[in-house]
């Protein structure tokens, strides 16, 4: 049975590009603000999706509330590695002289994986900040749109990489235990999301191999987005293939409509959306083959996985309700009533 | 200008955009249909899923490049003048045979190979990915013999990404910064780490404390034992560049009607119009087109769609009875319903596109060509799906 994706402290939302990552983040946060929690989103700089999304003013590198106990980060690396040198070494001046040196600059520029670290660290310090009055949490859960797949397992593997590759130093310690909060299965789950299409299905299967061989991020739940809906009946869609080959029928049909529509759109349209369907349909049951299969070990990385439907919405762009809409099929895993299964 | 132009006057054909718009189908498409008429065409892609393998039927195309048999075009009813290669980049892989390749000595060649720096950087490196396949453009280009190379590009929110990956790597590799950075420690490799280390200061010995000392040892090792091949690195770093900017290459950008994804096509069309490089035409994917596709283009399509006023709940609820009273069927108004609905839906996202094209178009300068491709109804994932891409890429110029 997989854990209440709600229940846990640090989500990592991941998918190749365009697959509606933000979308699943920004919809999971509404759900879970829903629910009492204390939410904040987390995207990585120069993108600025989730306030647009949320309809909020851009708030930067910097905490900002964008819904009712929802606030977001677009977490700017450079900002963020500058904030660790400053706990590191206490001195701003010397902060300062590290961040203005062109050297350290350029080399920064091009050094790898120190942009997913020193992200996936940000969140670590901010997972262990208190309310000072309340001596709660200040946020409940983090939401993380990550970085789209291709890079997208690089960033999970970065502060495993880390440690091998820096020795000893504090900057090993410190990328242990980032690395031991996103393996933790008690706090953290990993959500692949991707749409009902060949490649991203593919990639989707690839990264959940990855992840099951050499990735222990927990991770027990695919979201496939942009599902077209079941709209006619398979009696129906045999009923309206008669319909196109009989011409008395559809002479009845075509006067009965006029000028207000025209039979052969009607059915064209019919027509697409049910190929549209039968093609997602589909690549559900691949989903389901590969990533359905019961658990070997029993861990979190090998057992079947939960695949949760969010349903095509025909709008050109997302209303808080229909993001509300979508949280409750991501909670309740598209088996409540809302349900697009 | 025209596609068809493009792929008979190019040597090299960039397809660039964001991720997730068919960039590497496109790519795919367009290399096959110039094989078709007649050129020696590649495919080179670097995307690490393995799309391109996937695309075209090839399930390993490792890092070599493959033929792709005249058979499979005969199977899909193209009929082949020319031939069509293919080859997906693996970064690592192709950092890994430069090394081999120009590496002074074997020595140096295994203390490189072996140093865990250049193991944990050679494809994390930032730029290495997009560094890799300019090496790897310019060597085929310069020794495949190729009439034309379609090279996919990574997925990049900036185009200075791609274009500065030599720069940037250079800077790294070139030894600008590192050297300077470790220069003490290269030092200390000759005159003794221990005078080095009381003697360190400033920067250094900051970082030193953030990262621990091997880290750095060991960087100073592998910038070491590069040296010998930075002068190669750069010269080729050059030659690419101004291969990209040549009258040859052609830039096609690829994109997708949402808004937030035509947002970024604009950004990447001005910032490779900012670097002089020319885009020649730009392709928007996926179009949701207007039952019927009676209007070629987007603002023909627009102004169609706001004439015919959607049909309210209302109407749809009389409409549908009519039409089950013309049948003599009650049981069909539920089903005429759901018919209704759904072409106001289609509509809805046809007009939803159509002024988010509009948006796109404004900015683009003159002579660049410009293509909608409807979203199929299949999945394009094999040699007919290819061909029928092609087929919406080629027909919607003519029209």
């Amino acid at each position: 049975m997989a854990a209440s994706l709600l229940d846990m402290r640090l989500l990592l939302v991941t998918g190749k590009g365009g697959v509606g990552k933000t979308t699943v983040c920004a919809s999971l946060a509404l759900q879970a603000a829903k629910r009492g929690k204390r939410v904040l989103l987390v995207e990585v700089a120069p993108r600025e999706h989730f306030t647009r999304l949320l309809g909020a003013p851009e708030g930067g590198h910097t905490e900002h509330p964008v819904a009712e106990n929802v606030w977001a980060l677009n977490l700017d690396p450079v900002l963020a590695l500058e904030e660790y040198l400053q706990t590191q070494l206490h001195v701003r001046a010397v902060v300062r002289m590290i961040m203005g040196n062109p050297v350290f600059r350029r080399l920064v520029n091009v050094a790898p994986g120190w942009r997913d670290l020193i992200t996936l660290g940000k969140v670590w310090h901010l997972e262990r900040q208190q309310d000072p009055r309340t001596g709660r949490p200040k946020y409940d859960i983090f939401i993380v749109d990550a970085p789209a797949t291709g890079q997208g397992l690089g960033f999970l593997r970065t502060p495993q990489a880390f440690v091998e590759a820096v020795r000893f130093g504090p900057a090993k310690t410190h990328s242990e235990w980032v690395r031991d909060l996103i393996e933790d299965p008690a706090r953290t789950r990993l959500i692949l999301v991707t749409l009902p299409e060949e490649l991203p299905v593919n990639e989707t299967i690839e990264m959940a191999r990855a992840l099951r061989e050499r990735i222990r991020v927990p991770f027990e739940h695919v979201v496939v987005n942009a599902v077209a809906p079941k709209l006619f009946t398979d009696r129906e869609a045999k009923e309206l293939r008669a319909l196109g080959e009989d011409r008395d029928r559809s002479s009845l049909l075509a006067s009965a409509l006029g000028d207000d529509a025209r039979l052969e759109d009607l059915l064209g349209a019919a027509d697409a959306a049910m190929s549209r369907r039968a093609l997602h349909e589909h690549h559900l049951r691949r989903l389901r083959a590969h990533l359905g299969r019961p658990a070997r070990g029993g861990a979190a990385n090998q057992a079947a996985k939960t695949l949760i439907e969010l349903p095509f919405i025909y709008r050109s762009s997302l209303s808080i309700d229909d993001l509300r809409g979508l949280g409750e099929i991501l909670e309740t895993g598209g088996k409540g009533p809302s349900g697009a299964t | 200008m025209r596609l068809e132009s493009l792929l008979e006057e190019k040597r090299i054909v960039v397809c660039c955009g964001s991720g997730g718009v068919g960039k590497t189908t496109i790519a795919a498409a367009l290399a096959i249909r110039a094989a078709a008429s007649g050129r020696r065409t590649l495919v080179l892609t670097i995307d690490p899923a393995r799309r391109l393998a996937n695309a075209l039927g090839v399930s390993v195309l490792g890092n070599e490049v493959r033929k792709i048999p005249p058979r499979k075009f005969a199977a899909a009813g193209i009929p082949l003048k020319g031939e069509l290669h293919a080859m997906m980049l693996d970064t690592k892989r192709t950092f890994d045979d430069i090394v081999e390749r120009f590496a002074p000595s074997e020595d140096i060649r295994d203390a490189i190979l072996g140093n865990a720096i250049y193991q944990q950087l050679s494809d994390t490196l930032a730029g290495s990915r997009e560094y890799m396949a300019m090496e790897k453009l310019y060597e085929l280009h310069a020794e495949g013999g190729y009439d034309l190379i379609v090279l996919d590009t990574p997925p990049t929110k900036h185009a200075l990404d791609f274009l500065d990956a030599p720069d940037r790597i250079m800077d790294f590799l070139g030894g600008g910064v590192v050297r300077l950075m470790v220069k003490p420690y290269l030092l200390a490799g000759r005159v003794g780490f221990k005078v080095f280390r009381r003697g360190a200061s400033g920067v250094f010995s900051i970082l030193e404390k953030v990262t621990g000392m091997e880290f750095l040892k060991d960087l100073s090792d592998f910038i070491l034992s590069f040296e010998g091949l930075y002068d190669g690195f750069r010269q080729r770093a050059r030659r690419v560049k101004a291969l990209l900017g040549q009258e040859g290459t052609g830039f096609v950008l690829v994109t997708a009607p949402e808004r937030l994804v035509l947002e970024e096509a604009i950004f990447f069309y001005e910032q490779l119009v900012a670097h002089k490089m020319r885009v020649d035409a730009v392709i928007v994917n996926k179009v949701h087109l207007a039952a019927g596709h009676r209007f070629r283009d987007s603002a023909s399509r627009r102004r169609a769609q706001e004439s015919e006023a959607a049909l309210s709940p209302e109407r749809i609820g009389r409409l549908a009875g009519r039409m089950a009273e013309a049948l003599g069927d009650p049981a069909f108004r539920s089903t005429a319903e759901k018919l209704l609905r759904n072409l106001v839906q289609h509509q809805v996202l046809a007009g939803m596109d159509a002024r988010n094209i509009e948006v796109l178009r404004g900015p683009l300068g003159d002579g660049v060509g410009f293509v909608e491709v409807p979203l199929l109804p299949i999945d394009v994932h094999d040699f007919e799906g290819l061909q029928l891409l092609n087929d919406h890429l080629f027909q919607a110029q003519a029209a």
